[in-house]
């Protein structure tokens, strides 16, 4: 390239600050982080122009980015964490993108999991140096390289075959420093025939930049129940994607809850790679005020007897505004698949936007697919009828959002979730009215 | 069981029909593409002066574009210097005025068609402006249309007998720096057609067009342009097909419609140029800008499309509802078979208050083909109570082909409606057997399978074009089945 | 002879379901087969009309002396084979004036016959329309498409009525009917019947031997006839229901 890019600045500033961070002990993962900085000082930070961005403008953030990877961590913070899941639950929490094993439960961490830093993990789990990195390709995308650039502690959970954990597993991300940037990083792997609960949670008390990559892989007939809420400071940014790799017959049963941060931005890739593999994804996005949030499901059929299910709904208030981006692949040999996608969307104000795009891209011909997207306001007879039972206008309304998401929310498995949703959306009618 | 699964190779094995190519001297322009070649094609044209400055605009602003390259389509790179921007038959220096002083051979070419001009367009009681190459050689039904005060003629005429209302319209649709191909026009097109409706008047018979490729390295550039005036209704109807050649040709046409108050245009195409061989040889590489502007209030624009032919088509009739209460709809069968490629759908941009629109579109594709839907839905914060309904539905027809669905809808009013739905699967086996068991052979009951999936959009087609079109189908998955 | 089935196998998925059938008949015959669900009733339907899933393992059908599974489906169609649906399917923007005239100009093509003008096929049709109480409008509607149960099944009849075939086999036409359907649909049958023309009546419940007199009655259990007799067997397992038969036999 002879002409600079308008934020060959900003990658520069980025470059210096990897470079005067302390080399990482590993060989190996040093080498990594080298080739992940290169991997994204060559794509910069995405713009409109792609067709992956068209509606999300990340500008503001890169300018911030330089300067916010550059705060340093509060090392002793101790915010409170009101945990979302009981006590019934494994707690593993990150401040600040450091592990902190006096606000998790890591005495009760069954063997198998293990949170820290990157380059403990690999000298623990040298196997683990070929699967880190592998489903979220630095190559593919401008925030993974970031994030494997710069990362700090991560979480790895790896089941052996055959190993059912009763307990769900809670990760909570919180950045208590203002104008801090960290990278969470999370892998996963279950042998054959394990299962597991997992649910991620990020929060923060000033705004931040979150940058979080999650790896999940599923061996044959194991089924991992997977959750993200998604609920940091109004001001925050946050982009977030998820790999996930299905063998035979795995399972994956997914929810993503976003309602917090400025400009949210999260990707759940799914690849069904094993025959008879399935994905049931569920995601609930909600936004108001000037809020961006976007949501985007990839799901690649590349068995046959392949079976998906996508169920995406967005709510948006005043001016927020809301993407969806569903994408069904069906690979020439996964013959015999049956893919569903639908995305509803409400506007609640006048000011609100939603840009949506459910897209089927089919290469095999004995498939049944189908993607179907609706958006509009709350339905003016079902007002009407609630309204001449006596309810109030206002109340009518609230009655209405609420069964809208709670179509989505009657079956999450995880009651904290769903309460916490309907929690977000009595916030959102607030400022809403 | 004695019955197989169908062998779709057979199914690809199809033969263009209209394949031959007819030996006409032409008058034909040196390939290559500058300034001076633009003013020699307006030169010849007669053309205003404000005809030559548009032309030249399009072109200074064409040379700063880049060819698209969203779509999903898969093509060798075209040299714009290769082309010969102006071909007209040799009799067009004295242009025929009936129909015995077109050459024979021009008559024979029809023929071979199946549009023998003088009896089916009176049957039909259709007025034909046949377009060979790129200059008209025979105009019909002009004196009846006449009588109602409608204007239909080349767009040369146009230019000529009415630069007025040229000058008026011409690019308030699709600007002359609009997108590449639509520049590209804008700076060389040579002919086309032009229809002027009258306020109140209902055009006393549906217009259509036969549009032709011959000459060899002729590229090929119309521009249409039809205006319904206050109260107005006209139905257009426009057919391709194309001698069988062995390079890429490029079309690049622009279509322009505007409907003012309480105005209708239906305009209806049949597309079968010629795709190319099964190895993907040659084929028309068909990139069209089509929109439709309802600038009154209570306006109505219906684009009905049957693509069946041409290697690359890159196509997106489009409707601009300004207008409050205006309609907006989409009516589209795209079939792709060997190595042909689609990408096609619509743009519905809704800005007035209560407009409407629907989108209805069948694709299918077999062989190797790759078949693509590309739609997008606007709504502005003004189109209150916009609403929108698409549906989009794909047939894979073997196992080596693609069909894809794009549709984008961005929505800045809450009180719209704005629904969507896509399916994508191939021939039951249910029907196919079903159909099998009332005698039917299995190519048979594909067809009508086929046409059964078309049904919605074909009859929105005027009647002769529906038939026609029911044909074209089979024709184009002929031995898709075994 | 018009059938003769021999020792008929088929399997679905791998699964056998006719496990060594034997079934003659000769023109103008109506047989009645009677069953319990899962005896293999329906697979007999199918696999004799040619269905792909439906795998003839061992055993040989001959039809008018050809060798039935030897022939594509639509060859059995046009050799006057006609199979009403126990669940008929809908083809959408297919108007069963359409496929009728399709059908039927197929069957006469076979024959070595022209091809029935529209006036005429016109005229035919809706005599045979009338004689199911079959709306008119139903004619140029898809194909099965939005019709009730009971309109599919009376469909199914009318396009027998059609088609005129030499052997009709009937799968669960009754199912699903009300008595006044029923009650159409025999006298459709019936007035089918014309001495020639042969029926294989395929139902779990004796009620439409009520108005459909069979020559014989046949039934089937685990893929095989285990008794047959004439229109009182048909009685006698409507007051003593299959199991006592099953049991007797076993």
């Amino acid at each position: 390239m002879n002409t600079a890019t308008p934020d060959t600045a900003t990658i520069e500033v980025i470059r210096k600050t990897w470079q005067e961070r302390p080399p990482a002990a590993n060989p190996y993962l040093h080498g990594r982080m080298t080739r992940a900085l290169e991997a994204f000082a060559g794509k910069g930070f995405p713009t409109t122009r792609l067709e992956n961005w068209k509606y999300t403008d990340v500008r503001k953030l890169a300018a911030s980015y330089p300067e916010w990877l550059r705060t340093a961590p509060d090392e002793t913070a101790t915010p409170d964490l009101e945990p979302l899941v009981g006590p019934d639950s494994v707690r593993i929490s990150f401040v600040d993108g450091i592990y902190r094993p006096d606000l998790s439960t890591a005495g009760d961490l069954p063997p198998g999991i293990f949170a820290g830093s990157v380059s403990e993990l690999l000298s623990v789990e040298p196997a683990l140096e070929d699967k880190l990195g592998k489903l979220a390709q630095d190559s593919d995308s401008a925030f993974v390289a970031l994030n494997t650039a710069f990362a700090g502690d991560a979480l790895a959970i790896v089941l052996p075959d055959n190993v059912e954990l009763q307990k769900p597993i809670y990760v909570r991300f919180h950045s208590s420093t203002s104008q801090l940037g960290t990278q969470p990083r999370v892998m996963v792997e279950l042998g054959a025939r394990s299962r597991a609960t997992l649910i991620e949670h990020y929060t923060s008390g000033h705004e931040a930049i979150v940058n979080s990559v999650t790896e999940i892989r599923c061996l044959e007939n194991a089924a991992l129940n997977y959750y993200k809420v998604q609920d940091e400071h109004t001001d925050s940014w946050h982009t977030a994607a998820q790999y996930v790799e299905l063998a035979r017959n795995a399972k994956l049963t997914s929810m993503h809850l976003d309602t917090g941060a400025g400009l949210a931005r999260n990707e759940l890739h799914v690849r069904l790679a094993g025959p008879a593999a399935n994905a049931d994804c569920k995601g609930l996005f909600m936004g108001s005020n000037n809020q961006h949030i976007e949501s985007r499901i990839n799901i690649e059929h590349a068995a046959p007897e392949t079976q998906s299910r996508e169920r995406f709904r967005g709510i948006l208030a005043d001016k927020a505004r809301g993407v969806f981006n569903g994408r069904i692949y069906v690979e020439p040999q996964a013959q015999k698949t049956a893919a569903e996608l639908t995305n509803r969307n409400l506007l609640l104000s006048k000011g609100a936007e939603i840009d949506t795009k459910p897209e089927l891209e089919i290469y095999a011909d004995d498939v049944k697919c189908a993607h179907g997207s609706s958006t509009g306001q709350l339905d003016e007879n079902s007002l009407f009828y609630l309204m001449s039972r006596g309810i109030e206008h206002d109340e009518a309304r609230s009655i209405l959002v609420e069964a809208f998401a709670g179509e989505l929310l009657g079956d999450t498995g995880i009651e904290a979730i769903a309460r916490k949703a309907q929690q977000s959306l009595r916030a959102l009618r607030k400022v809403e009215q | 069981m004695a019955s197989k699964q169908p062998d779709v190779k057979d199914f690809v094995d199809r033969k263009y029909e209209h394949g031959f190519f007819t030996d006409i001297e032409a008058d034909t322009l040196a390939p290559g593409l500058n300034e001076d070649v633009i003013r020699l094609i307006s030169k010849i044209k007669g053309e205003p002066a404000f005809m030559l400055d548009w032309r030249l605009k399009a072109f200074s602003h064409w040379q700063t574009m880049q060819e698209p390259d969203w779509a999903k389509l898969e093509r060798d790179a075209i040299d714009y210097q290769a082309i010969s921007y102006y071909s007209a038959p040799r009799s067009s220096a004295d242009a025929p005025k009936s129909l015995d002083e077109v050459d024979p051979k021009l008559l024979e070419t029809y023929d071979k068609l199946g549009i023998p001009l003088h009896e089916r367009a009176r049957l039909a009681g259709v007025a034909v402006d046949a377009v060979f190459d790129s200059v008209s050689v025979a105009t019909t039904f002009k004196e009846k249309l006449a009588e109602a005060g409608v204007l239909f003629c080349s767009f040369s005429e146009a230019v000529k007998d009415h630069p007025e209302l040229i000058e008026r319209y011409l690019g308030t649709v699709v600007p002359h720096r609009d997108n590449f191909f639509a520049a590209l026009n804008s700076a060389v097109f040579t002919d086309g057609s032009f229809v002027y409706i009258p306020k109140g008047v209902r055009c006393p018979m549906e217009l259509s067009t036969y549009f032709r490729i011959n000459a060899a390295n002729t590229g090929q550039f119309e521009r249409t342009l039809i205006i319904a005036d206050e109260g107005s209704y006209v139905s257009y109807l426009e057919g391709c097909t194309a001698p069988q050649r062995d390079e890429n040709q490029l079309h690049a046409a622009v279509v322009e419609l505007i409907a003012e108050k309480d105005a209708e245009i239906k305009y209806s195409t049949v597309q079968n140029w010629y795709p190319g061989d099964e190895e993907g040889r040659g084929g028309i590489y068909n990139f069209v800008t089509k929109r439709g502007d309802c600038r009154g209030d209570r306006s109505k624009i219906s684009w009905t499309q049957v693509e069946a032919g041409s290697a690359i088509t890159w196509k997106y009739p489009s409707c601009v509802l300004r207008g409050n209460d205006s309609v907006g709809e989409f009516y589209s069968v795209a079939v792709t078979n060997n190595l042909q490629q689609a990408d096609t759908g619509t743009k519905m941009i809704h800005i007035g208050k209560n407009t409407r629109s629907t989108i209805i579109s069948k694709g299918i594709s077999a062989g190797r083909a790759q078949n693509a839907y590309r739609g997008l839905v606007k709504i502005f914060p003004t189109a209150e109570n916009a609403r929108n309904y698409s549906q989009c539905d794909s047939l894979l027809m073997g196992n080596q082909c693609g069909a894809h669905t794009f549709p984008y809808m961005e929505i800045k009013n809450p009180t719209a409606q704005v629904a969507h739905e896509a399916t994508t699967s191939k021939i039951a086996d249910d029907q196919l057997f079903y159909c099998r068991q009332r005698g039917l052979r299995e190519e048979d009951a594909v067809n009508m399978i086929v046409n059964g999936f078309c049904k919605e959009v074909f009859r929105k087609l005027p009647m002769e074009f529906a038939v026609e079109a029911q044909a074209l189908m089979n024709v184009s998955l002929e031995g898709a089945v075994g | 002879m018009l059938i003769e089935i021999k020792n008929l196998h088929a399997s679905v998925n791998d699964i056998e379901i006719i496990k060594g059938l034997d079934l003659d008949v000769a023109p103008g015959e109506v047989h009645a087969i009677m069953g319990p669900n899962g005896s293999g009733k329906s697979t007999l339907a199918q696999a004799l009309a040619g269905r792909e899933d439906y795998v003839v393992t061992e055993g040989s059908v001959s039809y008018k002396g050809q060798n039935l599974l030897d022939m594509e489906p639509d060859s059995r169609a046009r050799a006057g084979l006609f199979l009403s649906f126990q669940y008929p399917v809908e083809i959408p923007g297919v108007s069963n004036v359409y496929l009728l005239k399709a059908a039927l100009n197929a069957c006469r093509k076979e024959k070595g016959e022209t091809e029935i003008d529209a006036v005429e096929f016109m005229r035919f049709i809706k005599d045979k329309a009338k004689l199911m109480e079959l709306d008119e409008k139903f004619l140029s509607r898809g194909v099965n498409e939005g019709f009730s149960g009971g309109e599919k099944k009376r469909n199914e009849i009318f396009q027998m009525a059609v088609l005129e075939p030499d052997l009709a086999i009937l799968d669960e036409t009754d199912s699903g009917l009300d008595i006044d359907a029923l009650k159409v649909v025999a006298n459709g049958l019936n007035a089918q019947r014309d001495g020639q023309r042969s029926f294989l009546l395929i139902t779990h419940y004796q009620r439409l031997l009520d108005y459909i007199e069979p020559d014989y009655v046949h039934v089937l259990a685990d893929g095989r006839i285990i008794r047959s007799g004439g229109k009182e067997l048909a009685l006698e397992l409507e007051e003593n229901g299959y199991d006592n038969i099953l049991a007797a036999a076993s």
